[in-house]
């Protein structure tokens, strides 16, 4: 019986889901080499039923004056875009919990937090993941609550 | 006087702190060990020393393990068994917690685990009868000998597998039953709307590829199901799991017709609607990447 590696390395009559499953897998590979670098707790993810991850209240007068910028950012030039957006956005950044794990890091408040500081998002492809998602949904229009429904759909 | 006894003091102290640490690299008949396994977020780990046969065989009804004896499955202080969530061992629930193990054997029939939520016990030590305890009939059987005791689960699906515990030639298992993070089916009301035919578009084809497929979404055994025609030799027919309002993430079939793995957050569909009728759907990756979209087809 063929596996999923064999076949995917065989795949030349690859169709639309094995083309994603290659990208996918070749992306999770990338993944645990990064986590081995982590010494926080990406990765330990809460997976359970939908509604499952816990979001915060924003704070009243939230910036994102503390996201990184710039120079803090010169490892990762391909996040800048996330966290130029991220910084935009305090108010929704701030009340949405993010389900990596990064939950019991000291000073954590919500997926703000993931962006700011030691920023665990330039590592940790949930907390950019989340990240994305809610930058993209709110430039389309939706409510706060509607990206946590969002969120906890994907990541809960 | 005083000096002496001082100097003296300070060269125990200094013999003290100088001298090797003998138990971080002491040798044990039985070292410790764990097995750890995850099974759909439900997290089960057995701490156990681990005896070794050394020549003794049989094992099970002679002096180093007698039929009758409440015996913890392991040595030194008694194994412990740890989950972060309920489950169920041979159809027994189990509430989550930390329990020390114990087994009762019997010479003929099934043996009885019994756990006890005092788990810091000496194996000297079984623990009485008493309420709080969760006692579970034990399957046993012959398997190949294996030396050293070994606590394992050789056995996995979605929904739990197979925990065993194995010394010399003696086998016990215990079914592990997980509860289920995800619910595969649906009604059938709900599931209607997004039944059909749908044009699905790779936003990066393969080269010499159109990327331009056929997407059929159909409803089977209470459950919404897609695939694409021709049929994906990996995915086949999968599971469209319902996540949230309108979004859906693939759940893979083995040949049992047993979802074994779920795609999410790696493979999410998001269903669009114009005049409450599902339309169009988007096809995103965890990075939030578009991987394809989908156009309803009379």
């Amino acid at each position: 019986m063929m596996n999923r590696r064999t076949f995917l390395s065989v795949a030349g009559v690859a169709g639309a889901g094995a083309l994603f499953r290659r990208r996918v897998i070749a992306r999770r590979s990338a993944i645990h080499t990064v986590s081995h670098e982590s010494t926080a707790s990406c990765g330990a993810r809460k997976r359970g039923n939908r509604a499952t991850t816990a979001h915060p209240a924003p704070r009243a007068g939230v910036t994102g004056a503390k996201v990184l910028t710039g120079a803090k950012l010169a490892k990762w030039p391909g996040l800048r875009e996330l966290f130029d957006g991220i910084r935009a956005i305090p108010a929704i950044a701030d009340g949405i919990g993010c389900s990596c794990g990064c939950a019991d890091v000291p000073g954590y408040y919500s997926l703000l937090s993931c962006y700011e500081g030691e920023a665990m998002a330039t590592i940790c492809p949930i907390c950019q993941g989340t990240g994305k998602l809610a930058v993209r949904l709110h430039r389309e229009g939706q409510t706060l609550d509607q990206i946590r429904v969002a969120v906890d759909a994907q990541f809960g | 006087m005083r000096h002496v006894a001082r100097l003296a003091w300070t060269i125990a102290v200094a013999a003290t702190l100088l001298a090797p640490h003998r138990a971080a690299a002491q040798i044990r008949a039985s070292e410790l060990g764990t097995m750890t396994q995850v099974i759909d977020g439900t997290k089960l780990s057995v701490t156990y020393s681990r005896p070794r046969t050394r020549g003794r065989q049989p094992l099970f009804g002679t002096p180093a393990v007698r039929w009758g004896e409440v015996w913890t499955p392991g040595a030194n202080w008694a194994t412990v068994l740890e989950m972060n969530k309920d489950i169920t061992l041979n159809g027994r629930a189990v509430p989550k917690g930390k329990y020390s193990v114990w087994m009762v054997m019997r010479e003929a029939g099934d043996w009885t685990t019994v756990l006890e939520p005092k788990w810091h016990l000496y194996h000297m030590e079984p623990p009485d009868s008493n309420a709080a305890q969760i006692r579970i009939s034990t399957p046993v059987s012959q398997a190949p000998f294996v030396d050293v005791l070994t606590w394992s689960m050789p056995e996995l699906t979605v929904s739990g597998g197979t925990l065993a515990m194995q010394w010399g030639t003696t086998r016990a298992t215990l079914k592990v039953g997980v509860t289920p993070s995800l619910e595969a089916t649906m009604p059938e009301v709900e599931a209607q709307p997004y039944l059909g035919r749908y044009e699905y578009r790779d936003t990066k084809p393969e080269p010499g590829s159109s990327g331009v497929r056929a997407f059929v979404v159909t409803y089977q055994n209470r459950t919404l199901k897609a695939q694409w025609e021709p049929n994906d030799a990996y995915m086949q027919t999968f599971a469209m799991i319902r996540v949230g309002p309108d979004i859906f993430t693939p759940g893979l079939y083995d040949k049992d017709g047993t979802i074994y793995e779920v795609l999410r957050p790696d493979m999410m569909f998001t269903f669009r609607r114009a005049a409450g009728q599902p339309v169009t759907f988007s096809v995103r990756r965890e990075d939030d990447t578009l991987e394809a979209t989908g156009t309803r087809k009379p």
